[in-house]
């Protein structure tokens, strides 16, 4: 991440820096259906590949944390991203573009506007939920292709994606507990491993 | 219940939801829907009415349950409560990742969650082929048992997903022109 991008500017690029994560935040909310994962596929689009703000490794960083911690991964993923590049400001402007959306869209359906709920169960919004989701799956795809590049590169690696794989979409497990299991061989592994350094030297 | 409730009930779900927005819903037929507060059929509601509205699903949940409750103070409170943990226990966690970054247990997090993460969005990605591309959730459960239900498959979505992949790889096209296009294409074949 750039370090210049932290604290440092002046008034006005620090106001534009704040008005690109509370935009880049509101469009990603406002165009992505289906939850956490595909605003954290939309959010690689935007900060890895189109403003190169993040590095693939900042990104799977950041994934690490924001998985480990409680609540939604959008916001989670907004407050990370704000909080790195401008502090408690950045994280403001990064959450608040998050929530727009959502408070408003939800607000008008809920107020009993009957016709946006009929519209939303309509046949050809339907469709285009479904194709939005086709979208989404692309983004996705190349998110895990990305991400595999990057983090495979041994067998517990790969024997913990298995597990998390099917723990999740085959078992239903509860994620906490996947979480707390990969933190905990995790850190085992690099215990052992240090220690077997050590009796090699 | 009223707006202040509604915020202390949704900061304590932030606090203890692990695992993304969709772990918010068996807290809320535990507590809220179990406790009388909202009926089965505005549950049923409000899982689909989230689901398919853009935007984080918990914030689209709390924001409907708040507003069933007790209007657009109800709705705001309750987002912001679902919220304000992750406040502070995201910038505690970057706070200990930097402090600690020298330390096994950091070291461990990291190697350990990386792969776990990577595990997490395969499995999204998974559940979201459920949702489009397969005309059911793939019964992936079943199979391991060696139970070999068939799926059935949408082929109109195939192609949708392909452009979608040619699109974002090849092309400098902004990804929401590309899912735009995605709803358009879904429109008319998938309706």
């Amino acid at each position: 991440m750039d370090a210049h991008r932290e604290t440092t500017c002046a008034p006005a690029q620090n106001l534009r820096l704040d008005l690109i994560l509370f935009l880049s935040f509101f469009k990603i909310a406002s165009i992505t259906v289906g939850g956490g994962y595909a605003i954290l596929a939309a959010a690689r689009a935007e900060f890895v590949e189109r403003r190169h703000w993040l590095t693939e490794d900042d990104f799977s960083e950041m994934m690490t944390v924001i998985i480990t911690v409680p609540g939604l991964l959008a916001i989670n993923s907004a407050i990370y991203l704000g909080w790195k590049l401008h502090r408690a400001r950045g994280a403001f402007a990064a959450a608040f573009g998050a929530l727009l959306p959502s408070v408003t869209v939800i607000m008008l359906i809920a107020a009993g506007l009957s016709s946006i709920s009929d519209f939303l169960r309509s046949p050809w919004v339907q469709g285009a939920f479904k194709g939005i989701i086709c979208g989404i799956i692309g983004m996705i795809g190349l998110t895990v292709v990305k991400m595999g590049k990057n983090n495979l590169k041994s067998l517990f690696d790969w024997a913990m994606v298995l597990v998390c794989v099917l723990g999740i979409a085959a078992f239903h497990w509860n994620p906490a507990f996947l979480i707390a299991g990969a933190i905990g061989a995790g850190i085992l592994k690099v215990a052992l491993g240090s220690r077997k350094k050590e009796v090699q030297k | 219940m009223t707006p202040v409730m509604l915020y202390l009930h949704f900061a304590l779900y932030g606090f203890l939801c692990f695992g993304g927005g969709y772990m918010l819903i068996p807290f809320i037929t535990a507590d809220l829907v179990n406790g009388g507060y909202l009926s089965q059929g505005e549950f049923a509601n409000l899982s689909s009415i989230a689901q398919i509205t853009p935007g984080p699903i918990g914030l689209n949940t709390a924001t409907y349950v708040g507003y069933l409750q007790s209007g657009v103070p109800g709705s705001l409170l309750a987002s912001l409560g679902l919220v304000t943990p992750a406040f502070l226990m995201v910038i505690m966690a970057l706070k200990l990742l930097k402090r600690y970054e020298n330390t096994v247990f950091i070291k461990g997090f990291l190697v350990g969650m990386k792969p776990a993460s990577l595990g997490f969005t395969c499995a999204a990605l998974l559940i979201f082929m459920g949702m489009s591309l397969f005309t059911t959730p793939l019964p992936l459960g079943e199979w391991l048992k060696g139970v070999f239900t068939a799926v059935e498959i949408r082929w109109c979505a195939l192609p949708i997903i392909v452009v979608s992949v040619i699109l974002l790889k090849k092309t400098k096209i902004p990804f929401p022109l590309v899912l735009l296009l995605c709803a358009v294409m879904g429109a008319f074949l998938l309706k």
